[in-house]
């Protein structure tokens, strides 16, 4: 089975070829052409508006990453750039916080029910690795845990990667199975008094799998035992944050964790991340230093301001839904119409299809090639991110390039099994 | 990270992934062929209280078998897993057990003698790998290596059960463009794992293709940044890539069994 596109990714490649000359790995993290289907896929990419980009060749695609995310409001949103440059054209990076940095604080915990504090910072785990110092500052205690397979950012305690690291960086991590209250409870039997904290994510999604949404009663189990013990329930909403609810995920999944760290879709593509909490660990909180080159820079937080602005007047959150919903039942139905058992795995608004029977993850891959091929920009092994900006019209014509890249598929498969 | 390594999985590794390159080396490499040309016999080599692994030469050829034959010509025991890897990583002395064949002493010294180019071939030191012949040995050796080092660190190292535990199960190849039977494999089945040379039994759920022997050898020797590779081409991963980055992971534990901790780096 040929993997290569029939588009033109020359630019990419030259770019490539230089870039892995002078930066360890071409291209590192998760976008990386590893993650990918090398060759089969853009490695740089040019401009974006709304739901739609462009790589450096030129080729144009539906967005269904939204840049892993952040592109909660589309590409561009006039709305937010105006926001920002407006703050840019004052200052860029001063000696101190701006006023913005107050407000966004404010919007932030009237937005999120539980929190009286909110800190800002970059990237996730920035966010993720500080709420773990809280906790622990909280709690006087040392272990945390997480679900075996989850992503909570770079640091030594969590990195999926494996090189650099020591054993005493995870001395202290444990993990359990999601959605297995089984296993979390034998955790707490296993280190009585000792757990500082429980990450979760709102919903599970590992890389090359499924999503998992969290099973009748999972979260207000964690949630009643972390209360039980005096645990800090910490959620990890830095991919889903904004997308399922305007108020955090807590709120579309229903229950209430103690921290919550949001990033992605908090600024709509301007370098922003948060933590809030309950007011029980605002002392913890305030003890625990926190700081970077950049984090007090106000044009993101004034982007931020903007974007929370709008996804609440708008209600974004249900637009996403809608159009989300949309697209994964065309894709499912799509897919049977050519014989194959298709999965709709995770929210619509971060949405994964895979296929049923497909352990080789071949058709999966074969599949985003031909969409991605013709437009749809669909990663074969990470979830999608659906936007505000995405239209009907992008999920009509992203049906109509599925139907073909699934003709492709079975016609190199062979005939339909019979029904 | 990886924690400590295990004596008994590198009493493994020599007998179960080392000892079954000497096959490839009798095929690739004319010297060794010609060294063991004529020979009509069997070696085993055991952990007492174990079992052990032969090494049948005939025919100019030699087949390794993961089991002791009962009534080889030579038969090498070892009192402890420290005895065998002390005497695998060039302490001669205490020598092993041989419990059989002990009089046949031109044997034993053309058996050191091949085993001193095997060593040589699986380590490419010094200018060796300065010769496109060399290079091409060196490269399957090791290439084979890793493959049946993979089987073993799975049933005896720890660090690598733990990441095999977090992988999906499947059957990986690795394999070289342009080189003929230069494929290794490993089964990833749990309570059940299987690695071999060469055609695997089924159609590989994820296969790692260097693109020549020159990308091989380099990838092998831990020189090149492979994730610049797989952008450019130069190694494709076709399939389950999960399994196949795990299984890298796993690999680069062979280095700590096998190879001397690195030594700080010296600006060149």
């Amino acid at each position: 089975m040929s993997l290569q596109s029939p588009r033109s990714f020359r630019k990419s490649h030259e770019l490539f070829e230089r870039a892995a000359k002078v930066v360890p790995g071409g291209i590192y993290g998760h976008t990386s052409p590893a993650v990918m289907i090398p060759g089969a896929f853009p490695y740089y990419g040019q401009r974006a508006s709304g739901s739609r980009y462009w790589d450096v060749d030129g080729n144009e695609y539906i967005d269904y990453m939204c840049g892993y995310g952040p592109m909660v409001l589309g590409h561009g949103h006039p709305v937010v750039e105006e926001a920002a440059l407006r703050q840019q054209r004052d200052a860029l990076c001063l000696n101190h916080p701006g006023a913005a940095m107050v407000e966004l604080a404010e919007t932030l915990v009237e937005t999120v029910d539980f929190a009286d504090w909110a800190v800002l910072g970059k990237n996730g785990s920035d966010m993720t690795t500080w709420a773990i110092q809280v906790a622990r500052e909280f709690t006087h205690r040392k272990k945390i845990l997480k679900a075996a397979g989850a992503y909570h950012g770079i640091d030594p305690w969590c990195t999926p990667g494996h090189a650099g690291l020591i054993e005493e960086d995870r001395a202290h991590i444990h993990d359990f199975n999601w959605n297995d209250l089984e296993s979390f409870e034998a955790r707490l039997k296993e280190f009585p008094g000792q757990i500082a904290a429980v990450i979760l994510t709102p919903f599970h999604h590992p890389t090359f799998k499924p999503s998992v949404m969290p099973a009748e009663g999972f979260m207000k189990g964690i949630e009643a035992a972390c209360q039980r013990e005096g645990i800090v329930f910490i959620l990890d909403d830095i991919r889903a944050g904004f997308r399922l609810h305007h108020g955090g995920s807590h709120r579309y999944f229903g229950f209430e964790p103690d921290l919550i760290c949001f990033c992605k879709a908090i600024a709509n593509g301007h370098p922003l991340s948060a933590a809030l909490g309950r007011k029980e660990l605002r002392i913890a909180a305030s003890k625990v230093f926190l700081t970077g080159s950049y984090w007090q820079s106000p044009p993101p937080m004034a982007a931020s301001l903007a974007c929370l602005k709008v996804l609440r007047e708008e209600n974004a959150v249900e637009t996403i839904r809608r159009v989300g919903t949309a697209l994964m039942t065309g894709l499912v139905a799509a897919g049977a119409k050519h014989g194959y058992e298709m999965i709709s795995s995770g929210p619509p608004a971060l949405p994964l299809l895979t296929f049923a029977n497909d352990a080789s993850l071949r058709r999966q891959q074969r599949f985003c090639i031909e969409a991605t091929a013709r437009g749809a920009f669909l990663h074969p092994h990470h979830n999608w991110f659906v936007s505000a900006a995405h239209t009907d019209a992008d999920v009509a014509e992203t049906l109509r390039i599925a139907d073909e890249a699934f003709a492709v598929l079975r016609e190199s498969e062979g005939a339909k099994p019979a029904a | 990270m990886k924690g400590p390594l295990d004596p008994r999985a590198l009493s493994e590794l020599y007998m179960r992934a080392v000892l079954p390159c000497l096959s490839e080396l009798a095929l690739q490499d004319e010297v060794s062929g010609a060294m063991i040309a004529g020979w009509k016999s069997d070696f085993t080599f055991r952990l007492l209280q174990h079992l052990g692994v032969t090494l049948d030469f005939r025919d100019g050829r030699i087949t390794h078998h993961p089991f002791r034959v009962l009534y080889p010509d030579i038969d090498f025991a070892f009192l402890s897993e420290r005895h065998l890897n002390e005497f695998f990583d060039g302490k001669i002395w205490p020598p092993p057990l041989i419990m059989r064949g002990v009089w046949r002493i031109g044997k034993l010294k053309a058996f050191s003698a091949l085993a001193d180019r095997l060593e040589k071939f699986l380590e490419g030191k010094g200018d060796l790998l300065n010769d496109p012949a060399n290079r091409r040995i060196y490269t399957r050796l090791n290439l084979m290596l890793a493959g049946f080092g993979l089987k073993v660190l799975a049933e005896y190292d720890p660090f690598s059960q733990a990441i095999l535990k977090s992988l999906p199960e499947g059957l990986a190849e690795f394999t070289i463009g342009g080189q003929a039977g230069a494929t290794t494999w490993f089964d990833n089945r749990a309570g059940n794992y299987d690695a071999g040379w060469g055609t695997p039994p089924r159609q590989a759920d994820v296969t790692v293709r260097f693109s020549d022997i020159e990308v091989a050898c380099i990838a092998l020797q831990d020189k090149s940044d492979t994730l610049a590779d797989v952008g450019l081409l130069k190694i494709t991963v076709d399939g389950l890539v999960p399994l196949a980055d795990g299984l890298n992971v796993v690999m680069e534990r062979l280095r700590d069994y096998l190879e001397p901790p690195p030594q700080p780096k010296t600006r060149s």
